[in-house]
């Protein structure tokens, strides 16, 4: 005879089971293609890359072809030449940054607090802010190099100078933090535009009545106010120049002198040169990558919410006892 | 005398000397607001012509609907609105230019204001911080008004780990601890759920007695001003209705705004027909006081001479429009807002707003020919007046206790309103839905036949157009 | 009080302060778009003027040289600029990839906006976190792993790289949690299916997200010359971008007479990225202020 089984218990059971099924299939349908991507083009490289690094490979073959352990390593930190050029350029990358980002964060502030007072005209100049940053760096680094020429190029000629603004090596730093700020400032702007726009407008006239004048109000209402927005802005403008290829490319390919190459130039330069040393390539990425991580996570500590004391409290009951 | 002529090197003496501040020692109120106006760039007046002269210590309430003014009005107290015209006297000092930290005023705002990266202790001594109070000082008086509001364990918090009540007390605090003599409150308790209100009020006025301040408190909630205040401003678009002490509010009303807005559930309101001295509806007939037939004719007589002034009148829309301000109170009135300019059409809308005001201008001679009209008609003694009585006032005929209980109506319930001891009951005489606050213990239900008396004492008299009381 | 004075002189401050800061902006520009139509000569002979110096220097030589450098010629190999092969990479590219992009991603962000499964939050924040890994790191592995792909040396490996990206999941993401979930859970009571309800609600509200990632995801395919060298750099030119053909058409013309070639392909590059903006800019304004659902 056959198992007797609760009837209720089944029907839920089953029920409950085909549930499950269907939203698994809902799940599987609209997570799916993007898991599938995620997996081969993000996860799978990423851990690849650390594999490479620990590889000897010079591109001839598919695979890597043996397994090096940390000579890779080795290499960049003790191989005169290679260590020489890979280090310098990080060393250069990070002097860069640390001019840079706070030009970065500086100047769309002032810019954005300019747009938030809303004069005639506002959305124009915003859009016009952000327009340089949405054309491709070639474009715009062409019409640079041609107007900063240094035998026919507008500026030179215009202004009756003659810097060679892409020889000398001071003059095209400056070009490419030029070039950097203007296509790049954009973005941040009309973050910290919106950040302004949510400002709690009460607190300002709070501040007034308090007897702020418009320094202390933009120090204890503004600041604060925008003060994730500063935050998300300092990380990604970091990440993004620790990161530098493109304007320094472009501007200063020609330019032989050493100096003038980023972390990321370097190993770029690698990739598409002919020696093809791929996992050296792989481990200077790592190397890099651990260096702005280490930066990030610093910058993420300062921004914790520290978590309130007693101190005040304390205060108040000694005084209640004298009073 | 402050208004007085002087030569430009004799001004510049005087507010040397003074500390530019101008002084008018004739006044006895402690704040006072002559013929203040509000008129935004864009033409918008919110506020006309608001005269109020506030003793000390006093707790005024200004309320009315959304849109009425007085937040404006408030605001242009607190510095944070330009007066376009009129006069402000703080503590007998001419404050109109005066900026806001320098008024003595405290300010509570309807979001709190709280400074969110500040802790409860430095949101509260921020002011006194500003103001560079010696470091023991803020101290005392810090602690002193977490004293009064009980905040002792909330000390370091930061805002967003207060609930709403608490907020609001830090805020409070924030005002408490500078000593100012006015207090000004925007709203404040609008945020809070009904059972933190009714609490909170009770703090508010204590902190009001303790801090020997003069009160000035914007509200909505005529419930709420009606229970605080030592007297309440009605205001309703730009123009105030009323000033009296609660209960003389409440049982004299001057014109239909007030007697509609103030009182929950409102004032029933119906309309009645008047010839050879009576007033009545089909058969039935209001019986009304001895002479006030009188009255009503004496009070259209006065009512003529004052519009026939007004025919001369430069601003006769302003008047036209504070006629119209008196008028039946109407819940959930929805306000439609000015739509914001765009530049291109400035020149487009210049045009245009010359035809509309000349057509508003003719307009307003037709609304006040209309009046005129009305008013005649009244006059030779016969026309239609609005009659007012509160539900409070009604009762079952049956189980009253009236030296002079009205004539009976008998109507049907459509709907009753169960709050424990009392009922509100919903019914319609003559076609007016009315509703009427019984305080017995019988059961009623809907459908039921039930016979209603109510006060004659009670009754109200108004005039149709322009909405004022008869008395 | 003051202060409206105040801020009328604040206003006026900060008018006349932003004017000059956007001239300054658009100045090299200015000077690059009129450039392009500059006869060539006309650079050497006046540069310092800032338009072209007279009525006769304005041309459109520049540009037909431009597109006449599109055939092959083996003695002149290197100025071999198949310009329209560019411009339609450029756009497959851009275009493809991101609308490829936009389903994926619209997908995943409705799987963690409304489908409740288990760790879903959890697996969001991990994906968060991983947008903090320098994207270098990958750089080596993805360029062998689009090899073993075969998509190495094609347009193909342009496209796919984007499309495990994490960004566009996280804005669209956000996005839509701010339908209320009122609507969601009505359409279900009605008996919708998931992708019913995806497309008849969540997609005609969420219809901004999609703008403004649409026009970050065309952004990055049409700007990009890092990967883009890595990936077809060593290809025929013919599979070329118009963002790297740019670079390469600027180092072979280092003479001042082809300054006016050289201007005329950047305004072609720059022309498309700026029609897609500003229909973007529109789309997307429409949509944050339609879809102001208040409870």
């Amino acid at each position: 005879m056959a198992k007797q089984i609760n009837l209720l218990d089944y029907a839920n059971k089953k029920e409950a089971r085909r549930n499950t099924a269907r939203k698994g299939l809902s799940v599987a349908t609209f997570l799916g293609p993007y898991a599938i991507c995620f997996a081969m083009f993000f996860v799978f490289p990423l851990l690849f890359g650390i594999v490479i690094a620990f590889s000897g490979f010079d591109g001839r073959t598919m695979f890597p072809t043996s397994f090096v352990g940390f000579e890779n390593f080795r290499v960049i930190f003790t191989n005169k030449v290679v260590a020489r050029d890979f280090w310098n350029s990080v060393w250069t990358t990070i002097k860069f940054c640390l001019c840079i980002v706070p030009l970065s964060i500086l100047i769309p502030l002032g810019l954005a607090l300019l747009v938030n007072t809303k004069c005639i005209g506002y959305k124009v100049f915003r859009a016009l802010i952000y327009i340089p940053s949405i054309f491709p760096l070639t474009a715009t680094g062409l019409i640079l190099l041609r107007m900063f020429g240094y035998q026919y190029g507008w500026v030179n000629n215009f202004f009756n100078i003659s810097v060679d603004w892409f020889g000398n090596v001071y003059a095209t730093w400056f070009m490419v933090g030029f070039f950097c700020l203007w296509c790049g400032i954009g973005g941040n702007f009309i973050i910290l535009c919106a950040g302004l726009e949510n400002v709690d407008k009460t607190l300002y006239e709070a501040a007034d009545i308090d007897g702020c004048n418009k320094w202390k109000k933009f120090l204890f209402v503004t600041l604060p106010g925008i003060k994730s927005q500063l935050f998300l802005v300092l990380f990604t403008t970091f990440i993004g120049y620790m990161n530098l290829y493109g304007q320094l490319f472009i501007l200063a390919s020609d330019n032989s002198d050493p100096s003038l190459r980023s972390a990321v130039y370097r190993i770029q330069n690698i990739l598409t040169g002919s020696s093809r040393g791929y996992g050296f390539a792989a481990a200077m990425g790592i190397m890099l990558g651990l260096i702005t991580i280490v930066f990030s996570i610093i910058q993420l500590q300062i921004d914790k919410e520290r978590k309130a004391g007693t101190k005040r409290k304390d205060e108040f009951d000694a005084w209640q006892k004298n009073n | 005398m402050i208004n007085k002529k002087v030569t430009k090197k004799e001004a510049n003496e005087i507010l040397k000397e003074n500390n530019n501040r101008l002084v008018d020692e004739t006044l006895t109120d402690f704040v006072s607001l002559q013929n203040i106006n509000k008129i935004y760039p864009n033409g918008f007046q919110a506020v006309y012509d608001f005269n109020l002269g506030i003793k000390p210590r006093e707790f005024v309430a200004l309320v009315g609907p959304s849109g009425c003014g007085k937040s404006t009005t408030l605001r242009m107290v607190a510095g944070l609105e330009e007066i376009t015209s009129g006069a402000l006297f703080i503590d007998k000092v001419y404050s109109n230019y005066l900026p806001s930290k320098d008024r003595d005023i405290a300010m509570v705002f309807q979001s709190y204001a709280l400074y969110p990266q500040l802790n409860v202790y430095d949101n509260i001594a921020f002011g006194l911080k500003m103001r560079r109070l010696p470091k023991e000082e803020i101290k005392e008086r810090v602690f002193a008004a977490v004293k009064i509001l009980k905040l002792g364990e909330l000390l370091d918090r930061k805002p967003k780990q207060l609930s709403g009540g608490q907020m609001q007390r830090v805020a409070l605090g924030r005002a408490l601890v500078r000593n100012a003599r006015v207090f000004l409150m925007d709203e404040p308790l609008s945020n809070l759920d009904a059972k933190l209100r009714v609490q909170m009020r009770a703090e508010i006025m204590r902190i009001h007695r303790e801090a020997k301040a003069t009160t000035i408190y914007v509200t909505h909630d005529q419930t709420e001003a009606m229970t605080m205040a030592n007297r309440i401003v009605i205001m309703n678009k730009g123009f105030i209705q009323q000033v009296g002490k609660p209960m003389d509010v409440y049982n004299d009303p001057e014109n239909l705004f007030v007697a509609t807005f103030i009182g929950s559930p409102s004032m029933n309101v119906i309309k009645a027909n008047f010839k050879d001295g009576k007033v009545f509806y089909d058969k039935y007939e209001f019986a009304l006081k001895r002479g006030f037939a009188k009255k009503i004719q004496s009070f259209y007589e006065k009512q003529k001479e004052s519009l026939t002034l007004l025919k001369e009148s430069e601003n006769l829309n302003d008047h036209i429009k504070e006629i119209e301000s008196a008028n039946i109170y109407v819940r959930e009135q929805a306000t439609f807002e000015v739509p914001k300019k765009k530049w291109f059409k400035f020149s487009f809308k210049k045009k245009q707003k010359k035809e509309i005001d000349n057509t508003l201008e003719q307009d307003d001679h037709k609304t006040l020919e209309k009046y005129i009209n009305a008013n005649e008609k009244m006059l030779s003694g016969e026309g239609e007046l609005y009659l007012g009585i509160r539900p409070e006032y009604f009762y079952l005929a049956n189980h009253h206790n009236l030296e002079k209980p009205s004539k009976k109506i008998d109507v049907e319930v459509e709907m009753v309103e169960l709050l424990g001891n009392e009922f509100i009951i919903h019914f319609q005489w003559f076609g007016n839905y009315m509703q009427a606050k019984i305080i017995d213990g019988h059961p009623i239900s809907i459908g039921d036949n039930i016979s209603l008396v109510y006060d004659l004492d009670k009754l109200h008299v108004f005039d149709i157009e322009s909405g004022l009381v008869i008395k | 009080m003051s202060s409206t004075r105040g801020k009328k002189i604040t206003k006026t401050v900060a008018f006349i302060t932003l004017t000059i800061v956007c001239i300054l902006m658009l100045l090299p520009i200015v000077w690059g778009v009129f450039g392009s139509f500059r006869r060539s000569g006309d650079f050497t002979s006046y540069p310092a003027s800032f338009f072209p110096s007279k009525w006769d220097a304005f041309t459109l030589d520049g540009y037909r040289e431009l597109f006449s450098k599109t055939e092959y010629i083996p003695t002149h190999s290197n100025e071999y600029f198949p310009i329209w092969n560019w411009l339609f990479n450029s756009l497959i590219v851009a275009i493809g990839g991101t609308l490829l992009y936009l389903i994926i991603a619209s997908f995943a962000a409705y799987a963690f906006a409304f489908l409740d499964f288990k760790y879903h939050d959890k697996i969001f924040y991990f994906l968060i976190g991983t947008m903090t890994i320098p994207g270098i790191i990958s750089t080596t592995p993805q360029l062998i792993n689009m090899n073993m792909l075969g998509a190495y040396k094609s347009i193909l490996g342009l496209i796919l790289p984007g499309l495990g990206g994490v960004y566009g999941v996280f804005l669209i993401k956000q996005f839509f949690s701010n339908i209320p979930k009122d609507l969601i859970e009505n359409a279900r009571m009605d008996g919708a299916s998931n992708m019913r309800i995806f497309f008849n609600v969540v997609l005609p509200l969420g219809k901004s997200a999609l703008f403004v990632q649409g026009l970050f995801g065309f952004m990055g395919a049409w700007n990009d010359v890092q990967w883009a060298q890595l990936i077809i750099g060593n290809a025929p030119r013919t599979t070329w971008t118009l963002a790297y053909g740019l670079k390469v058409i600027s180092d072979n013309s280092e003479s001042y007479e082809a300054t006016t070639l050289v201007l005329a392909s950047a305004v072609i590059a720059m022309i498309p990225i700026l029609i897609v903006f500003l229909i973007a800019q529109s789309k997307i304004i429409e949509g944050v202020a339609s879809t102001g659902i208040k409870r």
